[in-house]
């Protein structure tokens, strides 16, 4: 009995913790994620939709109107085709409902009344959810989530004149980290971000059966 | 002797120094150039537009058993028979039975909001929880024993007698256990269906709850997101 319980927590022990191996394809990717009972979203890049999933089965689509990676460079500088990175399943860090949740926080406790009437409760009084979200990821990179972020001619200069700057005073820029853009409707970021907590997995990859996809790329 | 007024030669203006200006001139340019040369060969954004109509992709070498036999497990893990799945963003309930939607409801799910205890040494996060679960149990007229959070978020201390802790009415005629305290239950406050209110259950209307009460069985999965 002993012996068994042992495997059993040996084995326990090495589904949870085992990390992600090189090589796996976007369906062992899966599997992997579909064994807890956890949600994780899947990015199909080759299609058209954001899927909220749970044990291999697919709970929402959300449309997708494009995928980008945007990566600032210094200059000479060589880049990765996102292709490279794929599949992938990377995870979010840091849980953005702390941004909006209300707080409730009494100030002083009062003894039982057990003649006081319960308040009626109330719809929450949250900060209205971004309608645009970016979180980081376990990678390094960050995921931006909703409408087509407007960045204009002039910031695009304001951002160059800036790490020219810094460059002529001897400083190397901040160079933000690579990010995955999503495009999507306001309301459905909205609706994923909804169910983005601390650890949550993203799975990426490229066409179910390795449908074919390319880059291509454009310098601002 | 009187003094006569006479032409005074005003004094010429001091001399500019002109090699200042121009020093000054010269080294803003330098800068300026140095700052577009700069901003010219500097940091670029590449933007990577992910074409999905052209068919390039890189694609890995898999071993093709292998991810068979991934699509077979993954298969298996799907819910057979009848499943809840439940929509916290919209409060939407639906009850399917092999992938057919029986029923849909509009249901009340967890409001997110933060409880802090007076002394800051406990937090409350008043979340439906996302994922997987089953219905443990399943329970006619079911009796809320009401936890410390029910009495301090009204500001009250929570009594030390059990018996005051004890709630008859709030979960309605039915109830459906999911496990670590959450319930799917009935509600005294049914205009608010379809609102985030709840501190993490799941209310349903007295028709709706009555029906996945009969439709639903212990063990039958719930899904969550």
């Amino acid at each position: 009995m002993c012996i068994r319980r042992f495997l059993w927590a040996l084995a326990s022990i090495c589904i949870s913790a085992a990390p992600v191996a090189a090589g796996e394809s976007a369906v062992q990717l899966e599997l992997g994620l579909a064994r807890t009972p956890s949600l994780y979203l899947r990015l199909d890049v080759a299609s058209d939709a954001l899927q909220i999933m749970v044990r291999g089965m697919e709970l929402e689509r959300v449309p997708v109107r494009a995928v980008r990676l945007v990566v600032r460079r210094a200059p000479g500088e060589a880049g990765e085709q996102l292709s490279a990175f794929l599949p992938a399943v990377w995870r979010v860090v840091g849980d953005p409902a702390i941004e909006w949740r209300s707080v409730v926080a009494p100030p002083a406790l009062v003894p039982y009344d057990e003649d006081a009437e319960s308040p009626t409760p109330v719809p929450n009084a949250d900060r209205e959810k971004p309608v645009q979200i970016a979180v980081g990821l376990d990678n390094g990179w960050q995921l931006q989530l909703g409408p087509d972020p407007p960045i204009g001619w002039w910031q695009r200069v304001a951002d160059r004149l800036g790490s020219g700057w810094q460059r002529l005073r001897g400083k190397s820029p901040a160079m933000p980290p690579p990010t995955l853009v999503v495009v999507t409707e306001p309301e459905d970021a909205r609706a994923v971000l909804h169910i983005i907590r601390d650890r949550t997995p993203l799975l990426v990859v490229c066409g179910d059966n390795g449908e074919a996809i390319s880059e291509t790329s454009a310098v601002d | 002797m009187e003094f006569e007024p006479h032409d005074v030669a005003v004094p010429p203006p001091p001399p500019r120094d002109h090699w200042l200006l121009w020093l000054g001139g010269a080294s803003t340019f330098f800068v300026l150039t140095l700052l577009v040369l700069q901003t010219a060969v500097g940091t670029r954004t590449t933007v990577q537009a992910i074409d999905r109509r052209a068919d390039v992709c890189t694609v890995e070498d898999s071993d093709s058993k292998a991810d068979e036999r991934a699509v077979g497990r993954l298969t298996a893990l799907r819910p057979r028979g009848r499943y809840v799945v439940i929509d916290t963003y919209r409060n939407r309930l639906l009850v399917y039975d092999g992938g057919t939607l029986l029923r849909e409801a509009v249901c009340s799910t967890g409001s997110g909001t933060v409880l802090v205890h007076p002394s800051g040494k406990k937090v409350w996060t008043f979340d439906t929880p996302l994922g997987e679960r089953r219905v443990i149990s399943k329970v006619r007229d079911p009796i809320w024993t009401k936890p410390d959070w029910a009495f301090i978020e009204e500001g009250f201390e929570p009594p030390r007698d059990a018996s005051l802790r004890v709630d008859r009415v709030s979960l309605g005629d039915y109830a459906l256990y999911l496990g670590d305290g959450y319930i799917i239950h009935g509600t005294l406050f049914q205009t608010l269906l379809g609102q985030g209110v709840t501190h993490g259950c799941v209310r349903l209307g007295d028709k709706d709850l009555e029906y996945v009460y009969q439709t639903i069985p212990v063990g039958a999965r719930v899904y969550l997101y």
